[in-house]
């Protein structure tokens, strides 16, 4: 067709024209990516960049041709080594796969099979392609292992995936990959299931084998500061469609498209402090209310929540996992107390501690001069009102079988906060505005919103009953960045106008630089640091804070000029 | 492992003895041996004499639980309770109300029951797996839909149909297989074809809508898509990654009723006159001897309590990820 | 009235089930999570089909358990009832119900099926095959009478099915115009193309093929056996059509009555955790560890004890054998409640953990409200599921456990019951093959459409499925 008109050019790797997809459910058909054009060089790493739902991960799939069965592409062509991929026969597609193109995908749990050695897994590939014997695919195996930094490949090859922690899954993952050179290595958020030290070390070996196997990578991620890191040449997604196409340097110094200018914004950063992220949010009261009661600190002193681990025939307790062990921790009042750290560090099980949903092993948490380790049950349930918590996951944090309204009451009933039954839903409904949804949600049903809505509504069943503290346990994790900006904005919000304190449960380096006052990062169950978060994250003291600092791919938004003169 | 299996053999126990407790309290206190004499003699004209004699003939004219006219440990062991249920512990099952000795017919029977139930299951899981995998690899087309709705039709035909028209058609119309009867050695074969035939024809309906079902669900996960995107074969994807997979759950299933293998079925023998397990139980059902069904009751439990520690063992086996402890 | 009205506790328990299940759905009418899976089974052509199938045979099982002691002539005391117990149902069918021959007759026979030593007038004895008593009565000539008369019969079956069934689209046509707000002819046009949300069309060609079999069949039946009759002359048709409440007890009592104790100790063991799992455990693996046959046989056979001891107290048979019947559910339930209990104690030890669970507990929300607020909500689904899966299973059983003499009563109308009585006669020459085969042939009807119909409601409401 048109090659005539390029054949000047250098010849791209991967050309992508015009490509739709549809999903097909019974009678519906919903349009998942709608009409994008891009190219790859090669050797170069082509970064495909949107938040969830914009069509990124279905488009790369549709290049080896592994769509989901409903998905069905209806018009375009991908053009690989000039040759239309969507015309070959399935059996030569057969013959690109894992040879000329290979995949990385997102979950490296679930993505190896469970049951055959991981060896096997990537001889597999070689026999497949390569036409060697199993035992010369075993020792390219090794030398495999051996280049995605195994420390010990002739053991790891002859274990199951089970038996391997995340990070060196992803390392067999791409070893298997690799292991035929191909041309293109397509990489579907490869680290974002990852701990962000450990994401580092996955794409440091990236680069490294890209330069060594001189391949080109199709990258598809949500995580902006990651493209600036790896990208070549940046393509933004959004509803299906690619609204913007430049190289890294122009991208991330004046990008064109307003989408791209939002999702900059919505970035949290340290220079972002005091003021909303989202402009429409309006300007925060940045006079945090300042009244230093040390009465009113929640203080938390040496708390410790183990959990035996029973073996034998007996089920003796032969010893204990000590899931959180030792933690001091001081909320004071009106500020935001961040606790950062990686997965299985026990963050999340120091929040439920306090909050004694977890009966704490040890250790005392005072606060209004009340021991709420060891108060009885009327007490506690006195001191609910105090302590809330908002959770992750806003899918599995509301009754799908509750009315919002009566999920938002459910507290006020339980802790007679308001008495009045009319009262009650008055409050419900004040409740709603005050989180940003409108008065007639009270009516509806937890799945008829987005995550953002559902935990603006999680805020609002928190907010019901007056805390002083609300033990916000990764409440922006599981959200686009977009989404994440606005419910900080919210949280900001909230607390200027009620003096609420937050414990702020975070793996996400810039929310706490953003977001918190004090910051306290733990590591395997223990406090290794804490103070305040512009000292922590500018002079951080311990080995692992430094090495968790360094880890963090750096990004400085690029802010808009005029948006300055405006503030 | 070992402690394992030891605590799993120790957990093994209070479950014995619960149901030989259940059982007990089932036959001799929901109602009295009177009753089952007056019961196996007729209902009428019976005197208190005859009553006794059956009683004394079978040894239920012991009291329940505690001898008092006896000394010593007689105390307690010359007691119903001891001797027809504590001794089911050593697989002491005494003599049938009829006077048989069941330990020595169980040893003789169960190898009948177990010629047609080996071959029944190797063969049927081999069909039925098969066919599973056909129909998983034509997911979504046609073929898959009416394989489900055939398989639907057919475990709703009931087990009596299959057996009554498979000995018609056979026996009286194609005569070519005995319709009946069983023997010992080479020459018996001949008797198990049709038993065996309807088995697993009657079992491929539920079978492999089930093994399907436990396909389609392996072949949704991510390590398929892997697999796919090495450039492997569909057909290679589905036998060395989904079956495999797959045959975990499958195996496992079948392994807990390894066992009962032993015990036979109870139609299927009846019908077609096989000395085993079943036909003899069902015998004595319709006998109304107690003591068999007894004795069978306390060994069918045995048995599955073997089957579910064969099955934790053999998920250790078979699955890399169950390490025990 | 037809006569005194009498209460089999079967009959309660069915009509509590009815009631139950009303008010489910018109509870569920009012909350969109519940509304919206029953949709999605209406929509499916199978899920209509089955539904209605299988209202068919629920109807007649429901006119089957409205029991009376009918009315006998009135003398001077004033009204005398008789001592047997009858249906509605039994009363709609009252002339095929007393249609009884000597012996076996094949379907549509006007001649018995055995030889007999009848006497002509003239004196001389012969051996012939004698005329029914009931069946084809009417014919003079049945050699060349009756293929004709059959013929007859069968269309004016036809025409009073098409009458009904064109009155029944009619009226449904304009209810859903009305309701829709459309012409008439834009509805009768998304009906039969086929573009209505609910599948009418399908609904209406079952309809019809329903209405046929029906009305011919009915037809048939006021003037032949048109299954034949069995052994002791007695109607096969009607045996299997009274054999339908046998079935549709059996699978749906057994299920009600487990459900209760499956749902507290699956709910108990698995929120509470501790001693009370550890009991509720043991409790489940004893019970299930003992073959179902057996442990039914050994109840069964203690049961037989219990019976013939007391056997006065039972005022007839038809209440002996409901009670047997009732207890049969009752000990099947016995051992069908431990998988459900293991399923529920699995969700609730999940749901317990859910963040929601968790933010009640940070309210401070008891135990009991929460079970009751949100563990119990979110897991009817596997009950429901549960109940239906199990329905198609327990009708199958009923019928071995009848053949094997571990059953419902002896006396008691059961395809069981039909099939152990005809089997033998499979070995007669020619074979004796129709009560048998009707036996089957309904209940193969009966279980089809329910597993269909279980697949359809699976696949509505159990979310893993749902969300693919």
């Amino acid at each position: 067709m048109s090659n005539n008109d390029i054949s000047d050019r250098k010849q791209p790797l991967l050309r992508v024209e015009n490509l739709s997809i549809v999903f097909e459910t019974g009678q519906r058909k919903v349009t998942a990516v709608d009409n994008i054009s891009f190219e790859i060089q090669e050797g170069e790493t082509f970064a495909l960049v949107g938040e969830s739902g914009s069509g990124k991960s279905i488009s790369a799939l549709s290049v080896i041709r592994l769509l989901p069965e409903a998905a069905r592409i209806s018009s375009g062509s991908i053009y690989f080594c000039n040759q239309d991929l969507l015309t070959l026969p399935e059996r030569e597609m057969r013959d690109v796969r894992g040879s000329g193109i290979s995949m990385i995908f997102q979950e490296p749990m679930t993505s190896l099979n469970p049951v055959v050695k991981v060896g096997r897994q990537i001889s597999e590939v070689l026999i497949r392609h390569k036409n060697m014997s199993k035992s010369q695919a075993r020792q390219r195996a090794l030398d495999l292992l051996d280049a995605v930094n195994i420390k010990n490949p002739s053991h790891t090859i002859d274990t199951f995936a089970h038996e391997l922690s995340g990070g060196m899954k992803q390392r067999v993952m791409i070893a298997i990959a690799l292991a035929c050179e191909p041309k293109l290595l397509i990489a579907d958020e490869p680290t974002t299931a990852l701990d962000v030290t450990i994401q580092a070390r996955v794409l440091d070996l990236i680069n490294e084998l890209q330069e060594k196997f001189k391949m080109a990578i199709l990258f598809i991620t949500h995580d902006l500061a990651v493209v600036k890191q790896v990208a070549d040449h940046v393509a933004v997604m959004k509803q299906g469609k690619i609204v913007e196409q430049s190289s890294n340097e122009i991208f991330f110094s004046s990008p064109q498209h307003e989408y791209s200018w939002d999702l900059f914004a919505a970035l949290p950063a340290m220079e972002k402090r005091g003021r909303p992220l989202l402009a429409r949010n309006g300007s925060l009261v940045s006079q945090k209310s300042v009244s230093h009661n040390q009465q009113d600190s929640l203080k938390v002193d040496d708390l410790k929540v183990h959990f035996p681990i029973k073996k034998g025939i007996f089920k003796r307790t032969v010893g204990h996992v000590k899931a959180v062990d030792g933690v001091s921790l001081e909320i004071p009042p009106g500020k935001t107390v961040a606790l950062v750290g990686e997965s299985g560090s026990g963050k999340t099980t120091v929040g439920k501690g306090i909050l004694r949903l977890v009966q704490p092993t040890s250790g005392e948490v005072h606060y209004l001069g009340l021991p709420i380790h060891k108060i009885d049950k009327q007490q506690l349930l006195e001191q609910r009102t105090n302590l809330q918590i908002v959770f992750q996951d806003p899918y599995s944090s509301m009754n799908p079988r509750m009315l919002v309204g009566d999920i938002i009451e459910e507290g006020m009933k339980a802790l007679n906060v308001v008495s009045d039954s009319s009262e009650r839903k008055e409050k419900v409904l004040e409740l709603l505005e005050q989180v940003g949804l409108s008065r007639d949600a009270h009516l509806r049903y937890p799945h008829e919103f987005s995550g953002g809505q559902r935990q603006r509504i999680c805020i609002a069943r928190a907010l019901a009953v007056n805390p002083k503290i609300i033990i916000c346990d990764e409440p922006t994790s599981a959200l686009d960045v977009s989404v994440q900006a606005q419910i900080l904005d919210l949280l900001n919000d909230l607390q200027a106008r009620f003096g609420i304190s937050y414990l702020f449960i975070t793996h996400n380096m810039s929310v706490v630089a953003y977001f918190a006052d004090r910051v306290a990062v733990m590591y395997q169950g223990k406090i290794v640091e804490q103070g305040e978060v512009e000292q922590v994250l500018k002079d951080p003291q311990h080995e692992y804070t430094k090495r968790l600092l360094a880890a963090v791919p750096k990004l400085v938004p690029p802010e808009r000029v005029e948006v300055r003169a405006e503030l | 492992m070992i402690a394992y299996i030891v605590r799993r053999i120790l957990y093994a126990i209070p479950i014995l003895i619960g149901v030989n407790i259940l059982t007990f309290l089932l036959f001799f206190v929901v109602n009295s041996p009177d009753d089952m004499a007056r019961m196996f003699l007729g209902q009428k004209h019976v005197t208190e004499e005859q009553i006794q004699n059956w009683k004394t003939e079978r040894g239920y004219h012991y009291p329940l639980f505690y001898n008092a006219e006896e000394k010593g440990a007689d105390k307690l062991t010359k007691t119903i309770f001891y001797t027809k249920s504590i001794r089911l512990f050593v697989f002491d099952f005494g003599r049938s109300d009829s006077g048989r000795d069941i330990s020595f017919d169980i040893s003789q029977r169960m190898w009948p029951s177990l010629a047609i139930a080996v071959p029944q299951l190797i063969i049927g899981l081999l069909v039925t797996i098969t066919l599973a995998l056909l129909i998983a690899f034509f997911r979504g087309t046609y073929i898959d839909y009416w394989a489900v709705v055939i398989c639907v039709a057919l475990m709703s035909i009931s087990s009596l149909f299959y057996i009554i028209g498979g000995q018609y058609i056979m026996g009286k119309i194609l005569r070519v297989v005995p319709i009946s009867g069983f023997e010992d050695g080479v020459f018996g074969i001949k008797f198990l074809i049709l038993p065996v035939l309807i088995g697993i024809i009657g079992g491929i309906g539920s079978s492999t809508r089930w093994y399907r079902t436990i396909f389609l669900e392996e072949i949704n996960k991510d390590y398929v898509r892997t697999a796919r995107a090495k450039g492997i074969s569909e057909q290679l994807v589905l036998f060395r990654h989904v079956l495999r997979n797959a045959l975990i759950p499958i195996l496992t299933g079948v392994v807990v009723i390894l066992p009962l293998l032993f015990m036979g079925s109870l139609i299927t023998e009846s019908f077609f006159g096989i000395p085993g397990l079943g036909s003899y139980t069902i015998d004595a059902i319709n006998r109304q001897d107690f003591s068999i069904v007894r004795s069978m009751v306390f060994l069918g439990a045995f048995l599955y309590i073997i089957g579910l520690l064969l099955t934790d063992i053999s998920y250790t086996i078979v699955d890399p990820r169950v390490r025990l402890n | 009235m037809f006569g005194k009205p009498v209460f089999l506790i079967t009959d309660v328990l069915i009509f509590a089930l009815v009631f139950i299940i009303i008010a489910f759905f018109v509870y569920a009418m009012g909350k969109p999570h519940l509304r919206q899976p029953w949709r999605q089974v209406v929509r499916s052509k199978a899920g209509v089909i089955s539904m209605m199938v299988l209202l068919l045979y629920i109807g007649i099982a429901i006119l089957d358990s409205i029991h009376f002691h009918p009315k006998l002539e009135n003398s001077k005391e004033g009204t005398q009832y008789s001592g047997e117990i009858h249906s509605v149902f039994d009363r709609m069918v009252l002339e095929i119900k007393n249609s009884t021959e000597k012996t076996y007759s094949a379907p549509f026979a006007a001649y018995l099926f055995a030889k007999e030593t009848v006497q002509l007038e003239d004196g001389i004895k012969q051996r012939e095959y004698p005329r029914l008593v009931w069946g084809g009565k009417h014919l003079n000539d049945p050699a060349t009478e009756k293929n004709a008369d059959i013929f007859n019969l069968a269309v004016i079956g036809a025409i009073k099915a098409v009458v009904v069934w064109f009155a029944l689209t009619l009226l449904l046509i304009l209810i859903l115009s009305f309701r829709s707000k459309s012409t008439f002819s834009n509805v009768v046009k998304s009906v039969f193309r086929g573009e209505s949300e609910i599948p009418w069309r399908t609904a209406s060609i079952t309809l019809a093929i329903l209405l046929l079999i029906i009305f011919i069949g009915s037809e048939w039946a006021t003037k032949y056996h048109v299954l034949g009759t069995d052994k002791v002359g007695e109607d096969v048709l009607y045996q299997a059509l009274k054999s339908i409440r046998t079935g549709v007890v059996i699978g749906t009592l057994t299920t009600l009555l487990m459900l209760p104790f499956a749902i507290v100790l699956g709910i108990m063991a698995g929120y509470f955790r501790g001693w009370i799992d550890d009991v509720i455990q043991y409790l489940y693996t004893t019970l299930n560890s003992i073959p179902g046959v057996l442990l039914i046989a050994a109840a069964v056979l203690m049961l037989n004890v219990y019976m013939g001891k007391h056997a006065e107290e039972f005022a007839s048979l038809t209440q002996r054998a409901d009670l047997r019947l009732l207890f049969l559910c009752l000990i099947l339930g016995l051992t069908s409640w431990t998988g459900l209990c293991r399923l529920l104690r699995a969700e609730t030890l999940k749901l317990r953990e859910v963040d929601f669970v968790q933010a009640a507990s940070a309210f401070g929300v008891g135990p009991t409200q929460t079970i009751f607020r949100h563990i119990l909500p979110n897991m009817m689904h596997i009950v429901l599921i549960t109940l239906v899966l199990d329905f198609s299973g327990l009708v199958l059983a009923e019928a071995v456990l009848s053949y094997i003499n571990i059953g419902v009563d002896p006396t008691m109308n059961s395809w069981g019951n039909m099939i152990n009585s005809a089997r033998l006669e499979m070995a007669r020459e020619p074979v004796v093959w129709w009560s048998l085969a009707a036996s089957l042939f309904f209940m193969f009807t009966l279980v089809l459409f329910a597993n269909l119909f279980a697949d359809v409601v699976r696949d509505a409401l159990d979310p893993r499925i749902a969300k693919q």
